[in-house]
């Protein structure tokens, strides 16, 4: 059970996602595995990614879709637990304060639904990547 | 340090090979201890020679067992490790230890001169090195094939066993210039050869024994994404992809093998993705599949 006040964030050491065609697609950069969010997962992925709280968030899918509150509720916590589970996103102390406004058209609410996809696999276990490299590399964008 | 004494050392010894390449758009300068001569300069002797000041100059020697032992190799994970010191970036595995200095332009290697290595063991102490390096100069180096048409590139991708290596040795017979099946850079529109291919060298006794060495380029500028599916059809189909199957093709095994860092790599492949047409090719008969290739470009104008 997620709290209004918990603020989520991407995992950044272990993953690494990005929204096409309205879906996230995360690659966990640890196990080889990655996914695709369906639904209104894009969206979900995007606001986890601003660091937003679950009750910003859950306020910011009710005001633009067509969706009641509790379901809303119930699917965000589901999807939200299955990504903590799976390491790519956290909690951390503090984020972004956003305020939803409710949209002049709601937009058709979808499910968000995680894909799970294992088939590099057999590739990483041939070849597993080396452990640190990202993070190397990524300390290393941020100040060129 | 001690993979740039070592190196060093090694070097100062014995009798090297230099080469002076262009690498994705870069000069670079690769100066090779004879003993592994042919298994590192074999990979980049398709790119064309440059005469510009090097951007980044590459020293390998071959690896000892004193060396090694030194080095603290047999400790290291069947991953290999990454390891930040002193301003550089060390990446040590069984077989060999690369040295990058990113300020320098640097990278040392020591490799173990061993035949019974798989290819990609050998190819391993350089790739990650360069992939740091070229990613800090926006080239991703992506797990794909690369073929193109009189400057007209068709990016190819897929996981292992998808069909990208057949398909871009297939295309040479509808006249394709071949860039690479396995690990190309790619830099906004633009696609490049970085390592040799395997399916194009005869032998590690002939590497440089081509089967169309005319036919390799060293760049090219993408005009769209195949994702090809072997499939043993009677014919080959080629249809629409989403910009979500493209990306789901090319990103994970590119990041999860070279490009870095992951979320900025990612970043660039889901443009590249948006922008790009993208295709499925179901492939029965190769010859007609290299003709679909073929016949893509003209459909796209290009």
């Amino acid at each position: 059970m997620l709290n209004p006040s918990d603020y989520l964030e991407v995992n950044l050491e272990r993953a690494a996602g990005d929204v096409i065609d309205g879906e996230a697609i995360i690659i966990n950069l640890e196990t080889g595995v990655y996914y695709s969010m369906q639904g209104i997962g894009g969206d979900i992925w995007a606001m986890i990614g601003a660091r937003r709280s679950f009750g910003s968030m859950l306020d910011e899918i009710v005001a633009h879709y067509d969706v009641d509150r509790s379901v809303a509720q119930t699917d965000l916590e589901t999807v939200a637990g299955q990504l903590l589970d799976e390491g790519l996103i956290r909690f951390t102390g503090s984020g972004s304060a956003y305020g939803a406004r409710n949209a002049e058209t709601k937009k058709q609410y979808a499910t968000p639904q995680l894909q799970v996809y294992r088939d590099m696999q057999d590739l990483l276990a041939l070849d597993p990547p080396a452990p640190g490299m990202n993070q190397i590399a990524w300390q290393r964008s941020g100040s060129k | 340090m001690n993979v740039r004494r070592l190196a060093d050392a090694a070097l100062a010894r014995g009798i090297a090979e230099v080469r002076r390449l262009t690498i994705a758009g870069t000069a670079v300068e690769l100066i090779v201890e004879r003993e592994v001569a042919q298994m590192i300069l074999a990979p980049f002797a398709h790119l064309p020679a440059s005469t510009d000041e090097p951007v980044l100059r590459i020293r390998v020697a071959a690896l000892n067992d004193s060396d090694a032992a030194e080095l603290g190799l047999d400790s290291v994970p069947d991953s290999g490790a990454v390891i930040p010191r002193d301003g550089t970036i060390e990446h040590l595995h069984r077989h060999s230890a690369a040295l990058l200095d990113r300020d320098a332009g640097e990278i040392r290697a020591l490799i173990r001169n061993d035949g019974a290595l798989a290819s990609w063991h050998r190819a391993k102490p350089l790739q990650v090195p360069l992939s740091i390096f070229f990613a800090d100069r926006g080239v991703d180096l992506v797990h794909g094939g690369l073929v193109s048409l009189r400057g007209n590139g068709l990016l190819i991708a897929g996981n292992s066993g998808s069909g990208k290596s057949t398909l871009a040795a297939a295309s040479l017979r509808e006249g394709f210039d071949f860039l690479g099946d396995d690990c190309v850079g790619v830099r906004d529109r633009e696609g490049y050869s970085i390592f040799g291919s395997s399916c194009l060298v005869t032998s590690d006794d002939e590497p440089k024994t081509v089967f169309f060495p005319e036919r390799i380029a060293a760049s090219t500028t993408l005009r769209a994404i195949v994702l090809p599916r072997i499939l043993r059809a009677r014919h080959v189909t080629m249809t629409p992809a989403s910009g979500k199957e493209a990306l789901l093709a090319l990103a994970p095994s590119s990041i999860l093998k070279r490009a870095v860092p992951a979320a900025d790599a990612l970043a660039r492949m889901a443009r590249l993705a948006r922008e790009l047409p993208a295709f499925r090719l179901e492939m029965g008969p190769i010859a007609e599949a290299a003709v679909q290739m073929r016949e893509l470009l003209e459909r796209l104008g290009a």
